[in-house]
Protein backbone atom coordinates (compact mmCIF):
# COMPACT_ATOMS: atom_id res chain seq x y z
CA UNK A 1 0.00 0.00 0.00
CA UNK A 2 2.95 2.33 0.96
CA UNK A 3 4.03 1.92 -2.99
CA UNK A 4 0.88 3.53 -4.10
CA UNK A 5 1.33 6.58 -1.89
CA UNK A 6 3.00 9.07 -4.04
CA UNK A 7 4.98 11.38 -2.51
CA UNK A 8 4.57 15.31 -3.38
CA UNK A 9 7.28 17.24 -3.80
CA UNK A 10 7.09 21.33 -4.41
CA UNK A 11 10.12 22.94 -5.57
CA UNK A 12 11.02 26.40 -3.71
CA UNK A 13 13.78 29.24 -4.04
CA UNK A 14 15.31 31.71 -1.97
CA UNK A 15 17.07 35.23 -2.75
CA UNK A 16 17.83 37.97 -1.29
CA UNK A 17 14.98 41.03 -0.88
CA UNK A 18 17.34 43.38 -2.43
CA UNK A 19 18.04 40.82 -5.58
CA UNK A 20 14.23 41.60 -6.79
CA UNK A 21 14.52 43.70 -10.00
CA UNK A 22 16.19 40.26 -11.22
CA UNK A 23 12.70 38.81 -11.18
CA UNK A 24 11.63 40.40 -14.02
CA UNK A 25 12.75 37.24 -16.16
CA UNK A 26 10.25 35.59 -14.57
CA UNK A 27 7.60 37.80 -14.11
CA UNK A 28 5.68 36.88 -16.67
CA UNK A 29 5.11 32.89 -14.84
CA UNK A 30 1.38 33.76 -13.26
CA UNK A 31 1.60 30.46 -10.94
CA UNK A 32 4.38 31.80 -8.97
CA UNK A 33 3.64 33.24 -5.48
CA UNK A 34 6.08 35.28 -2.97
CA UNK A 35 6.70 35.52 0.16
CA UNK A 36 8.87 38.50 2.04
CA UNK A 37 10.07 36.92 5.07
CA UNK A 38 13.31 38.45 7.13
CA UNK A 39 15.27 39.92 4.62
CA UNK A 40 14.51 37.14 1.76
CA UNK A 41 12.11 36.71 -0.57
CA UNK A 42 10.70 32.83 -1.02
CA UNK A 43 9.39 31.75 -4.57
CA UNK A 44 6.63 29.12 -4.56
CA UNK A 45 4.70 27.34 -7.44
CA UNK A 46 8.52 26.50 -9.53
CA UNK A 47 7.93 23.24 -11.53
CA UNK A 48 11.07 20.51 -11.71
CA UNK A 49 11.82 22.15 -15.00
CA UNK A 50 11.64 25.49 -14.01
CA UNK A 51 13.81 25.64 -10.67
CA UNK A 52 16.35 24.48 -13.32
CA UNK A 53 16.07 26.96 -15.75
CA UNK A 54 18.12 29.88 -17.11
CA UNK A 55 15.57 31.92 -16.07
CA UNK A 56 16.05 31.22 -12.00
CA UNK A 57 19.77 30.14 -12.42
CA UNK A 58 21.05 33.42 -13.27
CA UNK A 59 18.94 35.27 -10.50
CA UNK A 60 22.37 36.32 -8.52
CA UNK A 61 21.41 34.99 -4.80
CA UNK A 62 19.01 32.55 -5.58
CA UNK A 63 18.83 29.19 -3.65
CA UNK A 64 16.97 25.93 -4.74
CA UNK A 65 14.83 23.93 -2.64
CA UNK A 66 12.52 21.17 -2.85
CA UNK A 67 10.26 20.21 -0.14
CA UNK A 68 9.56 16.95 1.42
CA UNK A 69 6.83 16.20 3.85
CA UNK A 70 7.02 19.61 5.00
CA UNK A 71 11.14 19.72 5.07
CA UNK A 72 13.20 22.01 3.04
CA UNK A 73 15.94 19.99 1.00
CA UNK A 74 18.38 22.37 -0.88
CA UNK A 75 18.52 20.77 -4.22
CA UNK A 76 20.60 17.76 -4.68
CA UNK A 77 21.09 17.43 -1.35
CA UNK A 78 19.44 14.20 0.41
CA UNK A 79 19.58 15.98 4.39
CA UNK A 80 17.09 18.87 5.27
CA UNK A 81 18.11 21.71 6.29
CA UNK A 82 14.54 23.27 7.70
CA UNK A 83 10.91 23.35 7.69
CA UNK A 84 8.78 24.85 4.56
CA UNK A 85 8.54 28.52 6.15
CA UNK A 86 4.85 29.60 6.94
CA UNK A 87 4.50 32.87 5.74
CA UNK A 88 1.63 34.23 3.27
CA UNK A 89 2.22 33.90 -0.43
CA UNK A 90 1.43 36.87 -3.09
CA UNK A 91 0.36 35.83 -6.88
CA UNK A 92 3.94 37.40 -8.50
CA UNK A 93 1.68 39.34 -10.37
CA UNK A 94 0.73 41.64 -7.43
CA UNK A 95 3.81 41.40 -5.44
CA UNK A 96 5.79 42.95 -8.19
CA UNK A 97 4.60 46.29 -9.29
CA UNK A 98 5.97 47.65 -12.72
CA UNK A 99 7.75 50.28 -13.13
CA UNK A 100 7.99 52.31 -16.57
CA UNK A 101 11.07 54.41 -16.75
CA UNK A 102 10.88 57.86 -16.87
CA UNK A 103 10.74 60.19 -20.27
CA UNK A 104 13.47 62.55 -20.44
CA UNK A 105 11.54 64.92 -22.34
CA UNK A 106 15.03 66.76 -23.15
CA UNK A 107 16.39 63.67 -24.58
CA UNK A 108 16.23 63.70 -28.45
CA UNK A 109 19.08 61.47 -29.73
CA UNK A 110 19.58 63.60 -32.36
CA UNK A 111 21.41 67.10 -32.93
CA UNK A 112 18.13 70.04 -33.03
CA UNK A 113 19.50 71.05 -35.92
CA UNK A 114 20.48 68.77 -39.56
CA UNK A 115 23.38 69.89 -42.19
CA UNK A 116 20.83 69.40 -45.70
CA UNK A 117 23.61 68.08 -48.17
CA UNK A 118 23.78 67.17 -52.05
CA UNK A 119 24.93 63.57 -52.69
CA UNK A 120 25.54 61.35 -55.98
CA UNK A 121 22.43 59.25 -55.81
CA UNK A 122 21.80 55.62 -56.43
CA UNK A 123 19.90 55.75 -58.91
CA UNK A 124 19.62 58.21 -61.78
CA UNK A 125 16.32 59.97 -63.16
CA UNK A 126 15.41 61.69 -66.37
CA UNK A 127 16.56 65.13 -66.63
CA UNK A 128 13.95 67.86 -67.50
CA UNK A 129 16.01 70.97 -66.74
CA UNK A 130 18.92 72.01 -68.79
CA UNK A 131 21.39 74.66 -67.85
CA UNK A 132 23.03 76.04 -71.28
CA UNK A 133 25.77 78.62 -72.21
CA UNK A 134 23.33 81.27 -72.95
CA UNK A 135 25.41 82.20 -76.64
CA UNK A 136 25.77 78.64 -77.55
CA UNK A 137 21.58 78.84 -76.21
CA UNK A 138 20.59 81.55 -78.70
CA UNK A 139 23.07 79.97 -81.84
CA UNK A 140 21.36 76.57 -81.83
CA UNK A 141 17.69 78.65 -81.39
CA UNK A 142 18.33 81.04 -84.67
CA UNK A 143 18.05 77.86 -87.01
CA UNK A 144 16.44 75.27 -84.78
CA UNK A 145 13.42 73.14 -85.69
CA UNK A 146 9.95 74.54 -83.72
CA UNK A 147 9.10 70.70 -83.48
CA UNK A 148 11.93 70.86 -80.94
CA UNK A 149 11.36 73.28 -79.08
CA UNK A 150 7.34 73.47 -79.11
CA UNK A 151 7.42 71.26 -75.91
CA UNK A 152 9.77 72.87 -73.98
CA UNK A 153 9.59 76.13 -71.56
CA UNK A 154 12.46 78.67 -70.95
CA UNK A 155 14.10 81.26 -68.56
CA UNK A 156 16.88 83.06 -68.21
CA UNK A 157 19.21 82.29 -65.11
CA UNK A 158 22.23 84.36 -64.35
CA UNK A 159 23.20 84.62 -67.97
CA UNK A 160 22.19 81.17 -68.95
CA UNK A 161 19.15 79.55 -70.60
CA UNK A 162 17.48 77.27 -68.57
CA UNK A 163 15.22 75.12 -70.63
CA UNK A 164 12.53 72.95 -68.60
CA UNK A 165 10.90 69.57 -70.13
CA UNK A 166 10.69 66.81 -72.67
CA UNK A 167 12.74 66.11 -74.79
CA UNK A 168 15.49 68.41 -74.10
CA UNK A 169 17.68 69.87 -77.10
CA UNK A 170 20.66 68.28 -78.11
CA UNK A 171 23.24 70.94 -76.39
CA UNK A 172 25.87 70.48 -74.08
CA UNK A 173 25.09 72.13 -70.54
CA UNK A 174 24.34 70.60 -66.77
CA UNK A 175 21.11 68.50 -66.50
CA UNK A 176 18.43 68.42 -64.55
CA UNK A 177 15.54 66.05 -62.51
CA UNK A 178 12.51 66.89 -60.89
CA UNK A 179 11.18 66.22 -57.88
CA UNK A 180 8.49 67.92 -56.67
CA UNK A 181 9.90 71.64 -56.85
CA UNK A 182 13.11 70.51 -56.36
CA UNK A 183 15.69 70.22 -59.49
CA UNK A 184 18.63 68.60 -58.57
CA UNK A 185 21.86 68.22 -60.67
CA UNK A 186 21.70 64.68 -62.59
CA UNK A 187 23.10 61.71 -60.90
CA UNK A 188 22.63 63.89 -57.40
CA UNK A 189 19.95 63.67 -54.29
CA UNK A 190 19.48 64.97 -50.98
CA UNK A 191 21.34 63.24 -48.40
CA UNK A 192 18.39 63.10 -46.72
CA UNK A 193 15.50 62.12 -49.99
CA UNK A 194 12.89 61.42 -47.27
CA UNK A 195 13.11 65.24 -46.13
CA UNK A 196 12.48 66.26 -49.32
CA UNK A 197 8.71 67.44 -48.23
CA UNK A 198 9.74 68.34 -44.40
CA UNK A 199 12.70 70.58 -46.37
CA UNK A 200 10.18 72.14 -49.40
CA UNK A 201 7.62 73.05 -46.85
CA UNK A 202 10.30 74.72 -45.16
CA UNK A 203 11.88 76.67 -47.80
CA UNK A 204 9.02 76.93 -50.43
CA UNK A 205 5.68 76.27 -48.29
CA UNK A 206 3.54 77.85 -50.89
CA UNK A 207 4.91 76.34 -54.09
CA UNK A 208 5.38 79.02 -55.76
CA UNK A 209 9.28 78.63 -56.64
CA UNK A 210 11.17 75.95 -58.57
CA UNK A 211 14.24 75.67 -56.15
CA UNK A 212 17.52 74.65 -58.55
CA UNK A 213 20.29 72.63 -55.98
CA UNK A 214 23.97 73.32 -56.88
CA UNK A 215 26.41 69.96 -56.46
CA UNK A 216 27.88 72.27 -53.37
CA UNK A 217 24.49 71.76 -51.43
CA UNK A 218 23.17 75.72 -52.04
CA UNK A 219 20.13 76.19 -53.68
CA UNK A 220 18.32 78.98 -56.18
CA UNK A 221 14.61 80.23 -56.69
CA UNK A 222 13.12 80.26 -59.85
CA UNK A 223 10.22 82.01 -59.85
CA UNK A 224 7.40 79.26 -61.96
CA UNK A 225 6.11 82.57 -63.37
CA UNK A 226 9.17 83.45 -65.41
CA UNK A 227 8.69 80.51 -67.94
CA UNK A 228 8.07 80.95 -70.99
CA UNK A 229 7.14 78.81 -74.12
CA UNK A 230 10.03 77.62 -75.95
CA UNK A 231 10.18 79.92 -79.44
CA UNK A 232 12.52 81.37 -81.92
CA UNK A 233 10.46 84.09 -81.91
CA UNK A 234 10.55 84.62 -77.93
CA UNK A 235 14.03 84.28 -77.85
CA UNK A 236 15.32 87.25 -80.27
CA UNK A 237 12.62 89.21 -78.38
CA UNK A 238 14.83 88.25 -75.44
CA UNK A 239 18.37 88.86 -76.86
CA UNK A 240 16.68 92.37 -78.64
CA UNK A 241 15.69 93.62 -75.09
CA UNK A 242 19.10 92.48 -73.33
CA UNK A 243 20.62 94.29 -76.31
CA UNK A 244 18.35 97.38 -75.66
CA UNK A 245 19.03 97.52 -71.69
CA UNK A 246 23.10 97.04 -72.23
CA UNK A 247 22.96 100.16 -74.55
CA UNK A 248 21.38 102.04 -72.31
CA UNK A 249 23.38 101.22 -69.37
CA UNK B 1 -20.17 95.90 -101.10
CA UNK B 2 -23.20 93.61 -100.99
CA UNK B 3 -24.32 92.91 -104.86
CA UNK B 4 -21.42 94.21 -106.67
CA UNK B 5 -18.22 93.45 -106.99
CA UNK B 6 -15.56 96.84 -105.59
CA UNK B 7 -12.01 96.26 -107.63
CA UNK B 8 -8.97 97.72 -106.43
CA UNK B 9 -8.21 100.46 -108.61
CA UNK B 10 -5.63 102.25 -106.89
CA UNK B 11 -2.61 100.88 -105.33
CA UNK B 12 -2.92 101.35 -101.59
CA UNK B 13 0.64 102.52 -100.09
CA UNK B 14 -0.50 102.82 -96.76
CA UNK B 15 -1.13 98.10 -97.27
CA UNK B 16 2.48 98.10 -98.71
CA UNK B 17 3.46 99.48 -95.26
CA UNK B 18 1.19 97.78 -92.58
CA UNK B 19 2.26 94.79 -94.47
CA UNK B 20 5.91 95.51 -93.92
CA UNK B 21 6.17 95.96 -90.20
CA UNK B 22 3.56 92.39 -90.08
CA UNK B 23 6.58 90.88 -92.33
CA UNK B 24 9.76 92.24 -89.77
CA UNK B 25 7.62 91.26 -87.35
CA UNK B 26 6.89 87.75 -88.01
CA UNK B 27 10.00 87.55 -89.34
CA UNK B 28 12.09 86.75 -86.15
CA UNK B 29 9.98 83.36 -85.82
CA UNK B 30 11.48 82.25 -88.91
CA UNK B 31 14.69 80.23 -88.57
CA UNK B 32 17.54 83.07 -89.38
CA UNK B 33 18.20 83.62 -92.92
CA UNK B 34 18.59 86.77 -94.94
CA UNK B 35 14.85 87.43 -96.51
CA UNK B 36 13.07 90.65 -97.43
CA UNK B 37 10.26 92.30 -97.78
CA UNK B 38 9.34 91.59 -101.39
CA UNK B 39 6.68 94.41 -101.99
CA UNK B 40 5.11 93.23 -104.73
CA UNK B 41 4.43 89.64 -103.69
CA UNK B 42 3.29 90.89 -100.61
CA UNK B 43 0.47 93.45 -102.59
CA UNK B 44 -0.19 90.74 -105.35
CA UNK B 45 -1.43 88.57 -102.51
CA UNK B 46 -3.18 91.23 -100.62
CA UNK B 47 -5.42 92.35 -103.39
CA UNK B 48 -5.90 88.67 -104.87
CA UNK B 49 -7.40 87.13 -101.17
CA UNK B 50 -9.35 90.93 -101.30
CA UNK B 51 -10.85 89.49 -104.48
CA UNK B 52 -11.59 86.13 -102.94
CA UNK B 53 -13.16 87.16 -99.91
CA UNK B 54 -15.87 89.17 -102.52
CA UNK B 55 -16.58 85.87 -103.71
CA UNK B 56 -18.10 85.28 -100.94
CA UNK B 57 -20.34 87.98 -101.14
CA UNK B 58 -21.07 88.50 -104.57
CA UNK B 59 -22.18 85.49 -106.17
CA UNK B 60 -23.41 87.63 -109.64
CA UNK B 61 -21.53 87.78 -112.52
CA UNK B 62 -18.50 86.12 -111.06
CA UNK B 63 -16.50 84.80 -114.53
CA UNK B 64 -17.18 87.26 -115.91
CA UNK B 65 -16.25 90.03 -113.83
CA UNK B 66 -14.01 88.50 -111.14
CA UNK B 67 -12.34 86.51 -112.62
CA UNK B 68 -10.13 88.86 -114.98
CA UNK B 69 -9.24 90.22 -111.65
CA UNK B 70 -7.66 86.75 -110.27
CA UNK B 71 -3.94 86.82 -112.10
CA UNK B 72 -1.18 84.40 -111.42
CA UNK B 73 1.57 86.15 -109.67
CA UNK B 74 4.08 86.78 -112.65
CA UNK B 75 7.17 87.78 -110.39
CA UNK B 76 10.31 85.51 -109.31
CA UNK B 77 9.41 82.98 -106.26
CA UNK B 78 11.63 82.92 -103.61
CA UNK B 79 12.07 82.96 -99.88
CA UNK B 80 11.37 86.06 -99.20
CA UNK B 81 8.87 86.44 -101.78
CA UNK B 82 7.43 83.24 -100.53
CA UNK B 83 6.94 84.69 -96.64
CA UNK B 84 5.87 88.17 -98.16
CA UNK B 85 2.81 86.70 -100.18
CA UNK B 86 2.15 84.48 -97.17
CA UNK B 87 1.41 87.52 -95.18
CA UNK B 88 -2.34 87.35 -96.98
CA UNK B 89 -2.21 83.99 -98.60
CA UNK B 90 -2.36 82.01 -95.13
CA UNK B 91 -6.08 82.96 -95.36
CA UNK B 92 -6.65 81.70 -98.44
CA UNK B 93 -7.52 78.20 -97.34
CA UNK B 94 -10.53 79.20 -95.33
CA UNK B 95 -11.82 81.29 -98.01
CA UNK B 96 -11.38 78.42 -100.39
CA UNK B 97 -13.14 76.08 -97.75
CA UNK B 98 -16.05 78.06 -97.03
CA UNK B 99 -16.75 78.87 -101.56
CA UNK B 100 -16.59 74.60 -101.35
CA UNK B 101 -18.99 74.93 -98.18
CA UNK B 102 -21.64 77.22 -99.82
CA UNK B 103 -20.95 75.52 -103.63
CA UNK B 104 -18.50 72.58 -104.19
CA UNK B 105 -18.80 72.82 -108.03
CA UNK B 106 -18.70 76.16 -108.17
CA UNK B 107 -16.18 76.41 -110.90
CA UNK B 108 -14.36 79.36 -109.22
CA UNK B 109 -12.93 76.90 -106.60
CA UNK B 110 -10.39 75.06 -109.12
CA UNK B 111 -9.49 78.25 -110.72
CA UNK B 112 -8.28 79.84 -107.29
CA UNK B 113 -7.15 76.73 -106.28
CA UNK B 114 -4.97 76.64 -109.76
CA UNK B 115 -3.28 79.64 -108.95
CA UNK B 116 -2.84 79.20 -104.94
CA UNK B 117 -1.28 75.77 -105.39
CA UNK B 118 1.69 77.97 -106.82
CA UNK B 119 1.95 78.62 -103.28
CA UNK B 120 2.24 75.45 -101.51
CA UNK B 121 3.54 76.71 -98.19
CA UNK B 122 0.40 78.80 -97.72
CA UNK B 123 -2.14 76.21 -99.41
CA UNK B 124 -1.05 73.48 -96.27
CA UNK B 125 -3.93 73.04 -94.58
CA UNK B 126 -6.09 72.08 -97.67
CA UNK B 127 -4.00 70.01 -99.51
CA UNK B 128 -5.52 66.37 -99.87
CA UNK B 129 -3.09 64.72 -102.32
CA UNK B 130 0.72 65.33 -102.48
CA UNK B 131 0.90 65.72 -106.06
CA UNK B 132 -1.02 69.20 -106.40
CA UNK B 133 1.83 70.83 -105.46
CA UNK B 134 5.31 71.33 -107.13
CA UNK B 135 7.40 70.92 -104.22
CA UNK B 136 10.87 71.00 -106.27
CA UNK B 137 11.93 74.54 -104.61
CA UNK B 138 11.08 73.24 -101.34
CA UNK B 139 12.92 70.45 -101.74
CA UNK B 140 16.25 71.76 -102.89
CA UNK B 141 16.15 74.98 -100.50
CA UNK B 142 17.29 73.30 -96.71
CA UNK B 143 15.33 76.67 -95.79
CA UNK B 144 12.60 76.37 -96.88
CA UNK B 145 12.15 72.47 -96.31
CA UNK B 146 12.80 73.38 -92.59
CA UNK B 147 9.65 75.75 -92.33
CA UNK B 148 7.45 73.54 -94.52
CA UNK B 149 7.84 70.76 -92.62
CA UNK B 150 6.77 72.86 -89.27
CA UNK B 151 4.16 74.29 -90.72
CA UNK B 152 2.79 70.60 -92.41
CA UNK B 153 3.29 69.22 -88.33
CA UNK B 154 1.54 71.90 -87.31
CA UNK B 155 -1.84 71.19 -89.09
CA UNK B 156 -0.71 67.79 -89.12
CA UNK B 157 -1.17 66.88 -92.68
CA UNK B 158 -0.42 63.57 -92.83
CA UNK B 159 -0.45 63.36 -96.56
CA UNK B 160 2.17 65.70 -96.85
CA UNK B 161 4.42 64.20 -93.88
CA UNK B 162 4.67 61.31 -95.75
CA UNK B 163 6.12 62.91 -99.10
CA UNK B 164 10.15 61.44 -98.96
CA UNK B 165 11.83 64.64 -98.27
CA UNK B 166 9.84 65.64 -95.27
CA UNK B 167 9.37 62.42 -94.12
CA UNK B 168 13.36 62.49 -93.70
CA UNK B 169 13.56 66.14 -92.47
CA UNK B 170 11.78 64.91 -89.64
CA UNK B 171 13.59 62.01 -89.70
CA UNK B 172 16.87 64.22 -89.36
CA UNK B 173 15.82 66.64 -86.83
CA UNK B 174 13.73 64.69 -84.48
CA UNK B 175 15.70 61.37 -84.30
CA UNK B 176 14.04 58.74 -81.58
CA UNK B 177 11.75 61.57 -81.01
CA UNK B 178 9.76 61.42 -84.06
CA UNK B 179 6.67 60.08 -83.12
CA UNK B 180 6.64 61.26 -79.80
CA UNK B 181 7.11 65.06 -81.21
CA UNK B 182 4.71 64.49 -84.63
CA UNK B 183 1.49 63.27 -82.36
Amino acid sequence: MGSNIEIHIDYLARLKSSDIDHLASVYNWEHLSLSDEGGYLWIKGLTEQEINSIEIKSIPSIEQFFTKKGKLFPLGKLLPTGNVPACLWTPIKRAIFLELPKKNHNFFEMEPSIDINIVPAEQTKQAVGHLIDWDLFVAYIKTASTLRLQPLLWTVLDGNAFVVGNPLLPLPGKTFWKHQSFLFPSGFDLELSSLTSAIQQKINPENEWDILWNVDSTYAYISKQSYEKLTRSSVALTVQSLSHQNEQS
Amino acid sequence: MHGHFVPLSVKDETVIQFLHIEFEEQKIALPETDIKFDKEAAYWAATFVYNCAQLMLNRSDVLEKISQYLKQYDGEVNQSSIISADLCLRFLPDIIEKLIEIDQDDPIISQLLTIGNAWPYSMIPICKKEDEFDLTLFVEDQWLLQIFSERVAKFHNTVLMKVPAIENYYKAELGIYKNQLLK
